[in-house]
This record gives structure tokens, sequence and C-alpha cells, in this order.
């Protein structure tokens, strides 16, 4: 029995169609030795060794799914559903990512409108209670979105257990570690 | 002419003082990043750490470290760069990652674009075996690989792996040189008997006074303290060294004042044996070796502009 679902066909394509990119533009442009390096008189292993063995599987597997897998009964397919619930999820993390980052250099921006010695968020990344803006409103943000899209509904119950949570990984990750910094603070 | 010399010493004790005033005054704006190039839990990364503590309670500064580690400190080099050059971001690297391997990467960064602060260790750099091996001079080594041992050489650098194929060339064996990651790789190949010597930067000191390992040449251009007979990579034929440093750096334009009140701090407490920094680099490395300011500018210079040689000769 054929199935008539083309899925299969379009992901190996794109499979293929990507390690074929990997092997002939991305691999040479990023590395500088080529698959194979003289050094010391010694072929040694080049940079471009790894990368383009992985891409070659990646091809091999495209392969195989276009020519052996092309027609079986059973392929996975596309629904608007699959690709709403990708989208929202994408979205989400992304705000939530957004909010992480930038509230905290935000809430300072707030602070130095009311005048003073002006402060800058890099220099406060150690400092409570701006520390943990962005962390907490950002987890926040993406534990409160993830279960409502799970549930699909948003409740002030789901809004309570991520602040719960967020402020629990705060306890857990940045209270007993001196030298660890919550996101986004080591890369301010 | 006295008089005009008399007032130039005093205009240059003058400054230098308020030079040493305005650097004792310098805090940092904020916390300071602490980029090491070494793998968590080793002995250069363990220093770092000491310090950063020590200069903790010393001067109430804090320091946040982080592990930037790989490509021989190159991948620190460009995270550092382009951090704020406030003394708020600095890093722990070896001379040799603004020498031989910033030239040899032709990544377009050069110690130009770094402030170097201060060493406080050289490397006492050996050529190392088991004391099992049989081995007393490299120049057993050298009879073994002529006899047909196929000699494992490990190395935990580009450069020292040029250095390795260098002796052996002058001294007419060949070596299957093997790159592991760090120091302390290559003592545990050793000891494994995986490796049957390699290069190791100070961490051998223990087992050399407890006569498990041997100092079977320096890698120096001087000797080892520990083993001041041993020959030196010269004396085996070889006009390079594989001499070294840790050495603190900061982006470059770093303001006069963050670097020497930084590069003090830092000295003062590699210097001093009472504190566990010091202690650790008395035991490891012999003793602090602190460089700074013009010397420190023109050591790091030297080390790029000098690399290309060594590069060139052992590619032939």
């Amino acid at each position: 029995m054929y199935s008539r679902n083309t899925s299969n066909f379009y992901l190996g394509l794109f499979c293929l169609a990507f390690a074929l990119f990997l092997i002939f533009i991305w691999i040479p442009l990023d590395t500088d030795t080529g698959l194979v390096d003289k050094i010391r008189r010694r072929l040694v292993i080049g940079d471009a060794l790894a990368p383009t063995i992985a891409a070659v599987f990646l091809a091999i597997g495209g392969l195989v799914l276009i020519i052996f897998e092309r027609r079986v009964p059973s392929q996975p397919y596309m629904t608007g559903q699959n690709l709403r619930f990708i989208s929202v999820t994408s979205f989400l993390l992304i705000i939530s990512l957004i909010l992480m980052r930038y509230t905290g250099p935000l809430a300072v921006w707030i602070a130095n409108l009311s005048g003073g010695e002006p402060l800058e968020y890099r220099l406060l990344r150690d400092t409570p209670p701006w520390k943990y803006i962005g962390y907490f409103i950002g987890g926040t943000v993406m534990i409160t979105g993830l279960i409502a899209q799970v549930e699909s509904v948003l409740s002030w119950r789901t809004l309570r257990i991520a602040v719960l949570a967020a402020i629990l990984l705060i306890v857990i990750y940045d209270l007993p570690f001196d030298d660890l910094l919550l996101p986004p603070n080591g890369d301010v | 002419m006295k008089i005009i010399l008399k007032t130039a010493v005093a205009a240059l004790g003058m400054a230098a003082m308020a030079t040493g005033a305005f650097a004792a005054d310098w805090t940092p704006p904020g916390p300071i990043k602490l980029m090491i190039a070494f793998g968590a839990g080793g002995g250069a990364d363990t220093q770092a750490r000491l310090i950063a503590e020590e200069l903790e309670d010393r001067t109430g500064w804090k320091f946040i470290p982080e592990q930037v580690t790989g490509k021989g400190g190159l991948n620190l080099a460009v995270a550092l760069k382009d951090q704020p050059n406030d003394g708020t971001a600095i890093g722990m690297a070896v001379t040799e990652t603004l020498g031989y391997n910033m030239a040899a990467a032709n990544a377009g960064i050069s110690p130009a674009d770094f402030t170097g602060i201060t060493t406080t260790a050289g490397f006492q750099m050996g050529i190392v075996s088991l004391t099992t091996k049989g081995w007393t001079t490299f120049a057993d080594v050298v009879a073994a690989a002529k006899g047909g041992e196929q000699i494992k050489f490990g190395v935990m650098s580009p450069k020292l792996a040029d250095l390795a194929y260098l002796v052996g060339k002058a001294q007419g064996v060949e070596f299957n040189i093997v790159s592991v990651k760090g120091g302390k790789a290559v003592m545990n190949g050793v000891n494994a008997g995986d490796l049957d010597l390699g290069f190791m930067a100070g961490i051998q000191g223990k087992g050399v006074a407890a006569g498990d390992l041997v100092n079977l040449a320096s890698g120096l251009s001087v000797p080892l303290v520990q083993t001041p007979d041993a020959p030196t990579l010269a004396d085996l034929g070889v006009p390079f060294n594989g001499d070294g440093y840790f050495v603190f750096i900061g982006p470059a334009g770093m303001p006069a004042e963050a670097r020497t009140a930084l590069a003090d701090a830092i000295s003062s407490i590699a210097s001093d044996e009472s504190t566990k920094a010091g202690g650790l680099i008395k035991k490891a490395f012999g003793g602090s070796a602190t460089i700074k300011g013009a010397e420190l500018d023109a050591l790091l210079a030297d080390g790029f502009s000098g690399a290309g040689e060594l590069i060139k000769v052992a590619s032939e």
C-alpha cells in the first residue's frame, strides 16, 4: 500500500539541500584547514572533517527518505494545528527571552529618568533587585505562556504557578552561589 | 647638569607617586568579569580563582569568574577584546595566547587589541617522563628512539608541538607527537603510560620531588629550578624555547589608573607566599614572576612578532 503523502519526500529534499549547503558553502567558509591539514610533515585531521562527515550523514538520511521511504504509509504530515503550535511556541519563547534580556536595562533606563547619578545595568548585573528583574519577568511570561498554550486557557492560577516557579528557580540557582549569574546577566 | 638631573629625578618620582596614589584610589565601577582561559579545576584555574578570592578580601572588589576556554586562549581573547575597557572585564591566559597562538591563528587580532596587566608566574616547562621508564637524560630518549622505539610525546599547545618536532629533528629522530588538552592531561597520560614523555609547565614539581617523575630537559631558555642539570632546548639544538607566563590582560585602551591598580593588586598577591594563591604559585611554578607596564607590553609584542619564525621553521 503506497501513501500519497509527500512529507518524506520534501523532508528528504530539505535534508539533502541543507547537507549540500553545509558541505559546499557553510563549512568551507567557516573553517580554515580543509578536510585534512599538513602540520610538521604529518597529515592531521582538519577543522572541516568532522562537520563534513556529519553533513554527509545528513545527506544519506535525506536520500534514504527520498528513495526508499518516499511512498511508505504512515508518514508524518503537517496540519494547520501543527503550524499554529510551533508558531505560538516560538513566539512565546522569543518574547520571553527578549523580556528576560531587556527588562532589566529598561528598568535602569526608567530609573535614570528621575535624575541623579546615572546608573548602568551592566554594573548592576550582580546587585539586587536589578539582577532579578529580567529573569523574573521573562521567566514568568515564558512559564505562563507555555502552560496556557498547553491548557488552552489563561488563568490566574497559571500566573501564580509561573511566579512561584520563577522565584523557586531564582532561589535554587542564585542564592546559594556567589559567583553564578542568572540569565541574561552573564552576557550583558 | 646636576640640577637638571635632580629636577628630572624629582619629577619622575612625583609622577610615580601621583600614579601610585591615583591607582590606589581606583575602584572598579561594578563587578569585574574574570575570564579564565583554562579548564575548571586545573592548576591555572585554581590560581586565577584564588587570586580573585584574595583580591575580594583585600579590596572589597567583586569578581565573577567565568571559564572561556578553547583554542589556546584565543576564545578568551576574542571574547575579551570587545568588552568594556574600564577594568570591569579582564582575563587570565598565558603569554603564548597573545604570541604564538594569535600569530598562528591569523585571526586579525594582535596584542595591540589588549592591555597587558601583569604576569603572575613563569612556567617551569620541562620535558618529563616517568622514572620507571628508566630514562635519566634526554640522550636516553634519543637512544631509545634510534633503537626503533615509538616515542609518544605529549604536548598541550601547537607551539609545544612545534618544539617537540624540532627537538626530534635536531636529534635525528621522529616523535609521535600527541596533542592533549592542558598540562594535567599530559601528566595523566604520562602517569598512565599512554604517553612516554611530555611537556609539563610546573605541574610535575611534586612528582619530580617524590622521585616518580624526571625532568629530562628544560623547555625554557634557562635551566629548570628543580633540575638545573637537565639540558635546555638550546643545548639540544633548538633555537627556540617554551618560555611563558600566566598573564592577566584587559581590552585595549584600559585607563592607566585601572591598569596600575589591578596590576599592583594582582602582583602583590602572586608574590605573597602567605596567601593561598602565592603559596600555590610557589609550589607549582617555583615562585612568582611579575612583569608589568612597558616591560609587559614589550614582552607581548615580541612574543607575537617572533612567533612567525618558529611557525616557519617547524613547517619545513
